[in-house]
């Protein structure tokens, strides 16, 4: 991994992920940023909202797509030490979904939640 | 206080619109701009915010599509230095589409 | 005040990189420094030598290489993105054994952190989305 610029100063990221996972590339963007900003050592939350909640389901079949399992993609933000993985409430209930069957433990949270997360971090990036 | 750009006129507007503080500012941007058009469905969306929120669209993308004058009245047009200066007027920039 | 950009869509499929452009422009004018470009995703297409848009339109990956070599900005195409679109430098295509090249003068091939690393010295990062 290449050295950080010495005037560099740690930022915290908000990553808004709200696209599908395999429609396009944008899902894996998102969770790129999220997993690269974590190495470097960055205070990183990542919100799933939209249909990037469709992200968090169990049993994707990647192969077919020729592409990385996102689930799985999703299952390192822990391990790279992601601070905090949260879906939006709306989303939930737009999908129908148990948060419970997700790939990955998550905390749910509400518009005005997320508010307050976009005004606090130093970078948001929504993709 | 945050510039939120938006680049389409889409589900992601409504999605950066539900998400705003009073104290934020939206610039709409290429294809955004068609949410600045006078027309009553645009009344009704920016008729959702508080008052305060500031509005902005960007004069070249409304001049490509031949949109220049037909701009809802709360809208403020901005030149790109003048996207620059709103950049340095808010805290952060995120930008949507 | 101190910039970096971050440019997701490609020219002519989106408004993103010509929309950076412009804003890459009006931010030199003001007298504001870039501290770097990051051409993430698609946007790696704007690193392209071969593009060869109509004559009555703009080049943009040629209008991006005009402003990055006469002020000398860092500019980097993300080397995930750029590789697997078919963007090359020399090196690349030295490695991966392929029998061309085509990555303009004045961009270079990097890794994500290097989006990490420009947004710890940047006052702003501004995103240019798809």
């Amino acid at each position: 991994m290449p050295a950080m610029s010495q005037s560099q100063s740690p930022c915290s990221y908000l990553i808004i992920a709200r696209s599908s996972p395999y429609g396009s590339q944008q899902a894996r963007a998102a969770l790129d940023i999220a997993l690269t900003a974590a190495a470097f050592e960055q205070s990183v939350s990542i919100v799933f909202m939209d249909a990037g909640v469709l992200q968090l389901l169990k049993n994707q079949q990647a192969d077919a797509a020729g592409m990385k399992n996102i689930g799985k993609v999703i299952t390192a933000l822990e391990l790279y030490e992601v601070n905090s993985i949260m879906v939006h409430q709306e989303a939930v209930d737009k999908y129908d979904l148990d948060p419970s069957q997700f790939v990955q433990s998550v905390d749910v949270v509400t518009s005005e939640e997320i508010k307050t997360l976009i005004a606090g971090a130093d970078q948001v990036m929504v993709l | 206080m945050i510039l939120h750009t938006i680049n389409k006129n889409n589900e992601a507007l409504h999605r950066c619109l539900s998400l705003l503080s009073d104290e934020d500012a939206v610039l709409l941007i290429e294809d955004g701009v068609y949410a600045a058009l006078s027309c009553r469905e645009n009344q009704k969306l920016w008729d959702t915010l508080v008052p305060q929120v500031k509005k902005y669209a960007m004069a070249d993308d409304l001049a490509v599509r031949g949109v220049s004058d037909r701009m809802l009245p709360f809208f403020e047009r901005v030149d790109w230095s003048g996207f620059v200066s709103l950049s340095l007027e808010y805290d952060k920039v995120v930008s949507w589409g | 005040m101190k910039f970096s950009i971050v440019i997701h869509g490609a020219p002519w499929s989106s408004s993103a990189s010509h929309s950076a452009l412009r804003y890459a422009e009006a931010l030199l004018e003001c007298g504001h420094e870039i501290v770097r470009l990051f051409f993430y995703q698609d946007g790696a297409s704007s690193g392209s030598s071969l593009c060869v848009p109509p004559q009555d339109e703009i080049n943009i990956p040629e209008q991006w290489q005009v402003l990055i070599n006469k002020h000398g900005i860092d500019a980097v195409v993300c080397a995930a993105s750029a590789l697997k679109r078919g963007i090359l430098d020399a090196a690349e295509a030295d490695r991966y054994e392929k029998n061309a090249h085509n990555l303009l003068p004045g961009f270079a091939v990097s890794g994500l952190g290097q989006l990490i690393d420009a947004a710890g010295q940047s006052d702003r990062v501004v995103s240019f989305v798809q």
